[in-house]
């Protein structure tokens, strides 16, 4: 089941933003999309978080987290 | 000399009429409809009480008026009508009224410098003549925006983009017909960025609506524009994608503001989430700040305390808290309890009013309470600010945003930050 992660590149990565993120595409990451402040939104296979984590320039891989409201019918919302 | 007259016709303006009347005045007269606006007849406003018997001496024996109190006509009106006078004497005003014209008034002028003539005007009801009925002095307001100061405020956000990111927007509702409006979806598979749920049409009036009517004001930046990122899919969840995608989006279209009134639940001793960090950095760069919900998941009355929630505890996101009306930390409101995750500022935040979605024609509103209904209070009025100062840089707005706050000092810094938001 592949895994929705945000990837957050660390401060100065080797060859920039966009060279790490052709290194993480070879690794196997669906890219979604690029943000020049260092995150890059995609999918992974599954079970495969670790590997991602483990790789050069890669300051933090998180399964993408989800937000959920309160129904409408809620008094707090 | 002519008979009495308590008659009601209306007589063109003589001169001795224009003895009393200021520049402003005569402005104003110059301004109304052509329609009469004196009687023709004279107030003489005695300067002291007299004497006994000194009125009748000035006014029959001096000036040959012949002169009548109304005491001496306990009965009606149409008595004084039919007597044969020439002045009316009401004795508790200390006022004489002419019956006849400038001539008469001219007579006792001459007479005497212990009267002030003044013409008697004729009173309109407005609107009977078609022109605009006066807006009402006082406009019901919701208690946020009276205890935020925004209801008082001149501005209105004008020109300022505010981004709201959330379930979409009810665009048919009423209240917003002719507001600039851009809005977009994030949500895979939705296109549409009409909300189903209300939550978005709620946080967007209080931030961005505006008065109508004799309606209670329910808006902070009624003039602001406003940009929709619907990034809640039907069943009311997001991800962290979109919303990372939702705040590129704001950031790229020069919005000033973003607001989001959502978190995901932050555990004692968890850190932050890196990336919202990045985004929040990235925007404040772009002259964007972003404020986010404190979160909902305390329950004080059982002594539960939860920590501010994700994103808005990231240091380049504001944090807003709730208050409720009397001042207080709203039950649910999270607090600083992790270190660097901060409660920025606080705002109102239970029993809040605002728009709804709504079936066509049939515009809806609904109070209800959470920090999210606090962060619009916040994104409104730093929409104010960055009308007024449009040329400051985002850390200008924030330090002013804190700066006007009203602090709160039976309330902790870790549950309300700099204290309640105060709109410029």
């Amino acid at each position: 089941m592949p895994c929705n992660v945000i990837i957050t590149a660390s401060e100065s990565p080797e060859g920039g933003l966009a060279a790490l993120t052709e290194r993480l595409k070879q690794e196997g990451l669906q890219v979604n999309r690029v943000f020049r402040y260092g995150v890059i939104t995609g999918t992974i296979p599954a079970g495969r978080l670790a590997d991602f984590q483990a790789m050069k320039d890669v300051a933090q891989v998180q399964q993408e987290p989800t937000f959920q409201l309160a129904p409408p019918e809620s008094f707090i919302q | 000399m002519q008979g009495p007259d308590f008659s009601h016709r209306a007589l063109p303006v003589d001169e001795l009429s224009l003895l009393n009347e200021s520049e402003q005045g005569a402005a104003k007269r110059a301004a109304l409809p052509d329609r009469p606006q004196y009687t023709g007849r004279y107030f003489a406003v005695l300067r002291q009480k007299p004497s006994a018997g000194s009125l009748n001496r000035l006014f029959e024996h001096q000036a040959g008026l012949r002169l009548a109190s109304t005491s001496d006509f306990p009965g009606s009106v149409t008595e004084v009508e039919r007597a044969d006078i020439d002045a009316l004497y009401y004795e508790r005003l200390g006022v004489v009224l002419l019956a006849g014209q400038a001539g008469q008034a001219r007579l006792l002028a001459e007479a005497t410098n212990q009267v002030i003539l003044q013409p008697e005007r004729i009173f309109y009801v407005p609107g009977a003549a078609g022109e605009p009925l006066p807006e009402p002095l006082v406009i019901p307001a919701t208690w946020g925006l009276t205890a935020t100061g925004a209801a008082a405020s001149a501005l209105t956000g004008k020109g300022v983009r505010v981004a709201v990111l959330d379930t979409g927007f009810d665009a048919g509702h009423a209240d917003f017909a002719g507001r600039h409006l851009v809005s977009k979806s994030f949500v895979p598979g939705e296109p549409t960025t009409q909300d189903y749920h209300g939550h978005g049409t709620h946080c967007i009036g209080t931030a961005c609506g505006r008065h109508h009517g004799p309606r209670t004001r329910y808006g902070v930046a009624g003039e602001s524009e406003i940009y929709v990122g619907k990034i809640f899919g039907r069943g009311g969840a997001s991800a962290g994608g979109w919303l990372l995608d939702a705040i590129d989006w704001a950031v790229a279209n020069q919005c000033r503001v973003i607001s989001l009134s959502l978190g995901a639940p932050v555990l004692p001793h968890q850190g932050i989430d890196r990336y919202y960090e990045l985004a929040g950095q990235d925007a404040l760069a772009h002259n964007c700040i972003i404020v986010a919900a404190a979160g909902n998941d305390s329950s004080r009355r059982d002594d539960v305390i939860a920590p501010v929630s994700s994103p808005a505890n990231c240091a380049s996101i504001l944090a807003v808290a709730a208050v409720d009306a009397q001042y207080g930390v709203a039950d649910f409101s999270g607090a600083a309890i992790n270190p660097h995750q901060l409660i920025d500022i606080a705002a109102p935040g239970v029993g809040v009013y605002s728009s709804w979605v709504s079936a066509p024609d049939q515009p809806a509103y609904r109070t209800i309470s959470g920090t999210s209904m606090a962060t619009p209070h916040v994104a409104g009025v730093l929409a104010l600010l960055w009308e007024k100062f449009p040329n400051f840089t985002a850390a200008e707005i924030v330090a002013e945003l804190r700066r006007l706050a009203r602090p709160l000092p039976h309330l902790l810094t870790s549950d309300v930050g700099a204290g309640l938001v105060q709109a410029p």
